[in-house]
C-alpha cells in the first residue's frame, strides 16, 4: 500500500465528512427558512380575512356617518394599501422591504380603524347596529389570531436568523446567499389625534 | 390478507430486516469488487513499474513488507492491509451517505412534503376544493383513530398523484397534487386517501424512509467515484511518473466506484420496486374495505390512465421518493422491473375484474358546496343504506377480539360515524379547532371543570394570569359552547385540533403545555378525563415538537411487561366497576389471555401516576405484545358488556401511547 493511496483515502474521507457537515448545515437553514415562510402563510390567511371584513364594515358605517366622511375614505385607502403590501409580502415572506412596508401599512390601517371607531362613538344608532357589532366582534377576533400567528412567525424568523448568524453556519449562509429575514412588526400608530367632537 | 394491524406492522418490520440483509449483502459484493479492481490495478502498475522504471522495483515502495507476498507468489491478489482499507473506506462512504439521508429525513413527513414543493393547506381555507379535501382527511383520521395529519398541496403538479410520509401516525403528512383536486370527485378522493391512510396504518412509511436512506448511501459511493475520476485528471497531468501511477490507480478506483455504485443503485431500486408493488395492491384493497365503494379508487385510477399527464410528478426529487406515491411518478417507465407500482389496468382489475382496459377522457370536476361537507352517497349501493344500522351493530359488537381486529383497519361504519361526528360538532368549536390561536383556547376550555364551580373559578383565575387577555376571552367564549358538547365528543375534538396546534411555534407550544399542566393540576388531583386528554394531546405533539422521541422496542414477550400490564388492567377494572366482585371478574377476564398469574392489585396501588408509568413501559413493547395488551384491555373493559365513557377515554389514552389507532367506539355502546 503506497502512502499516496493512504493519503488519498484519508483525503477522500475528510472531504466527504466535510461535505456531509456542510450539507447538514445547508439543510438546516433550508428547513428553518421553509418554517418561517409557512408561518407567514398562517398570517396571510387571517390578514385576507381582515381585508375582506373592512369594506363591509365601512359599508354599514356609511349609512350612519353623515359627517367625517374622510375617516371612511381613509380606512378604505389604508385597507387597499395594506392589501397591496400584504400581497407583496406573501410573494416573498421575510424580505426586509416587503415586511417593513407591510408593518407600516398595517399600522396605518389600525390607526385609521381606531379613528373610525372613535367617530362611531358619536352615533349611538351605529353602535347599536347588529351588523356593526358582529363585524366589530369578528374583526377583533381576527386581529387576535393575527397577533398569535405573527408571534409564531417572529419566533420562526428568530430561529432562522440565529442559525444564520452563528459560526460555522454563517459561512454556509453567506456562501449560498441565505438572506436575513425580517420580523413582522406593526408600527403602533401614535395616538396624536384626539377623537373629534362632532357638532350635530 | 387475513392479518390484522399488528401482523402488518410486524410484516413491515420484517421487510425492513430483509431489506437490511439484502443491503449488507450488496455492500459486501461492492467491497469485494472494488478490492479486486484495485488489487489488479496495483499489481499491474507494480509490474509496469518493474518493467519501465530504471530504479529497482521496490525503490518506490516505502512499505516493502506489504509487497513481499506479491513478490513471492507472483500475481497473488490477497493483500490484507489493502482489503482493510477498501472495506473501511467503502463502508464509511456508504454508511455516512445512508445515515446522512436518514438523518435528513428524520424530521418526518413534513421535510419530504416540503422537499417536493408542497404547500401546507391552511386548515381554515375557504377554497371549496381544498376544504373538501381537508374534510375527507379529517373523516378518515377520526374513523381510523389517528391524529389528523397536516395536508400538503403540490401546486406545481398537474397530474393525479398523492403520498403519505412520516415515521408513525403522529408525524405523518399527506400530500396531493393539484390534479387531484381538479379532476377527482369526492368519492375518488376518498379512495385515494383511503389508500394513503392504509400506508400510514400499515407502517409502510417508516420502511419508505429507510429505503430512501439506504439507496442514497450507495448513490453517494457512485458520486465519490465520479469526483475521484475527475480529480484523477489533475493527478495524471503531472509529469512525475510515480504520480502518474497513482493517478492511474485513482482513475481505476474512481471508475470502479462509479460503475459499482450505479450498479448498486440499480439493485437498490430493484429491491425497492419489488417490495413496493405488493404493498400497493394491499393499500388499494384496504381503501375499498375502508370506503366499501370500489368505484372511488378505481375511478381515480382510471382518471390517471385517461389523463395525458397521468400520475407524473415533475419535481426533480420525485425519483428519491417514487415508491411512496399513489401512482407511478414516472409515466413512461418501460421496464416493468423498475416500475414502483403495478400497471394501472392490473390494479383496476384487482378491484373490478371486468374492466375493459379503456380509460375515459378526463374533465375537471366542479366542486359544489354540498360535496364539500356532506358525504354525498350517490353511487353507493342503496341497500347498504338500509343495511347500515344492522351492519354497524354487527361490525361493532362488544367482542374484544373484534375491536383488536379493527385497529388500523377501520370499516365503512367508522367512516360514517366519523362523518356524523364532524357534522354534529358545533360549528364554532369546529372553526376553533382549525386555527392555532383558538385551538389552544379550545383545549383550555375543554379542561375547565364542569361540575366543580370552585375549581372552575380557580382555573379561570390561573388562566387569566397565565395567558394573554385575548386568548382568555376566547377561552371564555368557547367554554359556553363546550358546556353543551356531549362528553363523548371531547376527545375527537382534541384529535381535530392537533394539526392546528402543530402550527404554533416551539415557544408557543412550551407555554401552551405549561398552561395545560397547570389547568389539569388546578384541583391538585388529575381526573380520568384530564389524564386521557393530556395523554392523547401530548403523546402526539411532544413528538412533533421534538420533546420526545418515539419509543424503541424493548420488550418482546408478554412476560417482560407482566407487571405494568397488571397495573393497567387493575386500574381499568376499578374504573369501570363499582362492586368488588365485578372488579375481580373484569380484571380476571382481561388478565386471562395475557398474564400467567393474575392477582388484582389493591386499589391504592392503582393511581393514575402508576398507570402513566406502566403505560410508558408498555409503549416499548413489540407489536405482537401490544396486540395482546390491547386485547386484554378491551376484554377487561367489555367484561360487563358495556363500555363506560371513562373506560372509552382511557382506552383512547392507552391506544395513543401504544400508537395503536383504535377506531371510535360505537356511540350506542358508550354509556354516559
Amino acid at each position: 500500500m503506497s502512502p499516496a493511496l493512504i493519503t488519498l483515502i484519508v483525503l477522500v474521507v475528510v472531504v466527504f465528512l466535510a461535505v456531509i457537515v456542510i450539507a447538514g448545515m445547508y439543510n438546516r437553514l433550508v428547513t428553518l427558512r421553509n418554517r418561517y415562510k409557512n408561518a407567514f402563510s398562517q398570517i396571510d390567511v387571517q390578514l385576507k380575512r381582515r381585508y375582506d371584513l373592512i369594506p363591509n364594515l365601512v359599508e354599514v358605517a356609511k349609512g350612519y356617518i353623515k359627517h367625517e366622511r374622510e375617516t371612511l375614505e381613509a380606512v378604505i385607502k389604508a385597507r387597499n394599501a395594506a392589501y397591496a403590501a400584504g400581497q407583496q409580502a406573501a410573494r416573498s415572506p421575510g424580505e426586509p422591504q416587503a415586511m417593513t412596508a407591510l408593518g407600516g401599512a398595517e399600522g396605518q390601517l389600525t390607526g385609521a380603524l381606531g379613528r373610525l371607531f372613535a367617530v362611531a362613538e358619536a352615533y349611538p344608532d351605529l353602535k347599536a347596529n347588529q351588523n356593526m357589532l358582529a363585524l366589530q366582534e369578528e374583526l377583533s377576533a381576527t386581529e387576535n389570531k393575527i397577533a398569535f400567528a405573527r408571534q409564531a412567525y417572529n419566533d420562526a424568523v428568530m430561529g432562522y436568523n440565529t442559525q444564520r448568524e452563528v459560526f460555522p453556519t454563517t459561512v454556509i449562509a453567506s456562501m449560498f446567499n441565505f438572506q436575513a429575514a425580517n420580523l413582522f412588526e406593526v408600527e403602533q400608530p401614535a395616538e396624536r389625534e384626539a377623537p373629534k367632537v362632532s357638532f350635530t | 390478507m387475513a392479518t390484522d394491524f399488528f401482523d402488518r406492522q410486524d410484516y413491515a418490520r420484517r421487510q425492513t430486516t430483509r431489506l437490511l440483509v439484502m443491503f449488507v449483502l450488496s455492500v459486501v459484493i461492492i467491497i469485494l469488487a472494488i478490492y479486486l479492481v484495485v488489487a489488479v490495478a496495483l499489481d499491474s502498475s507494480g509490474a509496469r513499474a518493474r518493467l519501465h522504471s530504471s530504479r529497482p522495483p521496490y525503490g518506490m515502495v516505502e512499505q516493502p513488507i506489504d509487497e513481499q507476498p506479491m513478490a513471492r507468489s507472483g500475481p497473488s491478489y490477497w493483500n490484507p492491509q489493502l482489503f482493510l482499507w477498501v472495506t473501511l473506506g467503502t463502508t464509511a462512504v456508504i454508511a455516512l451517505g445512508s445515515l446522512y439521508k436518514i438523518a435528513e429525513l428524520s424530521a418526518g413527513g413534513e421535510t419530504v412534503a416540503l422537499m417536493l414543493g408542497g404547500r401546507p393547506i391552511n386548515p381554515q381555507t375557504t377554497d371549496l376544493a381544498e376544504r373538501r379535501l381537508l374534510n375527507v382527511v379529517e373523516e378518515m383520521a377520526l374513523a381510523s383513530g389517528v391524529p389528523v395529519p397536516p395536508v400538503f398541496l403540490l401546486e406545481q403538479e398537474p397530474g393525479i398523484n398523492a403520498f403519505a410520509a412520516g415515521h408513525q401516525p403522529g408525524d405523518a403528512v399527506v400530500a396531493v397534487s393539484a390534479g387531484c383536486l381538479k379532476y377527482l370527485t369526492r368519492e375518488e378522493l376518498q379512495g385515494v386517501m383511503g389508500h394513503e391512510f392504509s400506508h400510514i396504518l400499515n407502517g409502510d412509511m417508516r420502511l419508505d424512509l429507510r429505503l430512501i436512506g439506504i439507496v442514497n448511501g450507495i448513490l453517494v459511493l457512485a458520486i465519490v467515484g465520479y469526483y475521484l475520476l475527475r480529480s484523477a485528471g489533475s493527478f495524471s497531468s503531472s509529469r512525475d511518473s510515480k504520480r502518474d501511477d497513482s493517478g492511474t490507480i485513482v482513475l481505476i478506483l474512481g471508475l470502479a466506484m462509479l460503475v459499482l455504485g450505479y450498479l448498486g443503485v440499480f439493485l437498490g431500486n430493484l429491491i425497492k420496486s419489488a417490495i413496493n408493488r405488493q404493498r400497493e395492491f394491499l393499500a388499494d384493497a384496504s381503501a375499498v374495505q375502508f370506503t366499501r365503494y370500489p368505484g372511488g379508487i378505481t375511478g381515480a385510477l382510471k382518471k390517471i390512465g385517461g389523463l395525458s399527464e397521468g400520475s407524473r410528478i415533475r419535481d426533480g426529487h420525485a425519483t428519491e421518493v417514487s415508491h411512496m406515491f399513489f401512482g407511478d411518478a414516472f409515466a413512461g417507465s418501460f421496464f416493468n422491473l423498475f416500475a414502483t407500482h403495478p400497471p394501472l389496468a392490473e390494479r383496476i382489475r384487482a378491484l373490478e375484474p371486468d374492466f375493459d382496459g379503456r380509460f375515459p377522457e378526463v374533465q375537471p370536476v366542479a366542486v359544489t358546496a354540498d360535496t364539500v361537507a356532506d358525504r354525498s352517497r350517490a353511487g353507493r349501493p342503496a341497500s347498504l343504506e338500509k343495511l347500515l344500522p344492522a351492519a354497524a351493530a354487527a361490525a361493532m359488537t362488544m367482542d374484544a377480539g373484534n375491536i383488536t381486529r379493527q385497529i388500523g383497519r377501520p370499516q365503512t361504519e367508522h367512516l360514517e360515524q366519523a362523518g356524523q361526528m364532524v357534522a354534529d360538532m358545533p360549528p364554532a368549536l369546529m372553526a376553533a379547532a382549525r386555527e392555532p390561536f383558538a385551538a389552544q383556547a379550545l383545549i383550555y376550555a375543554l379542561l375547565l371543570s364542569r361540575d366543580d364551580e370552585a375549581t372552575c373559578a380557580r382555573q379561570l383565575q390561573m388562566l387569566e394570569a397565565k395567558v394573554e387577555p385575548p386568548q382568555y376571552q376566547q377561552t371564555q367564549q368557547l367554554a359556553a359552547a363546550v358546556q353543551s358538547l356531549s362528553a363523548a365528543a371531547a376527545l375527537p375534538l382534541v384529535d381535530l385540533s392537533i394539526p392546528a396546534l402543530k402550527k404554533s411555534s416551539p415557544q408557543q407550544y412550551a407555554r401552551f403545555r405549561e398552561v395545560v399542566e397547570a389547568l389539569v393540576d388546578a384541583d391538585h388531583k388529575v381526573d380520568l378525563f384530564e389524564y386521557s386528554l393530556r395523554t392523547v394531546l401530548f403523546s402526539y405533539l411532544d413528538v412533533n415538537f421534538g420533546l420526545k422521541k418515539p419509543p424503541a422496542v424493548r420488550y418482546r414477550t408478554a412476560d417482560a411487561v407482566a407487571q405494568p400490564a397488571a397495573v393497567i388492567l387493575a386500574t381499568l377494572a376499578y374504573v369501570g366497576q363499582s362492586q368488588a366482585e365485578d372488579v375481580q371478574r373484569a380484571f380476571q377476564a382481561g388478565a386471562a389471555g395475557l398474564l400467567k398469574q393474575a392477582t388484582l392489585l389493591p386499589s391504592e396501588q392503582c393511581t393514575l401516576a402508576a398507570f402513566d408509568a406502566a403505560l410508558a413501559q408498555l409503549a416499548q413493547a413489540s407489536p405482537q405484545v401490544k396486540r395482546a395488551i390491547i386485547t386484554a384491555v378491551t376484554t377487561c373493559i367489555a367484561a360487563d358488556g358495556k363500555i363506560t365513557l371513562k373506560e372509552g377515554e382511557l382506552l383512547r389514552a392507552v391506544a395513543a401511547v401504544l400508537a395503536c389507532p383504535v377506531p371510535p367506539l360505537p356511540a350506542a355502546m358508550v354509556e354516559n
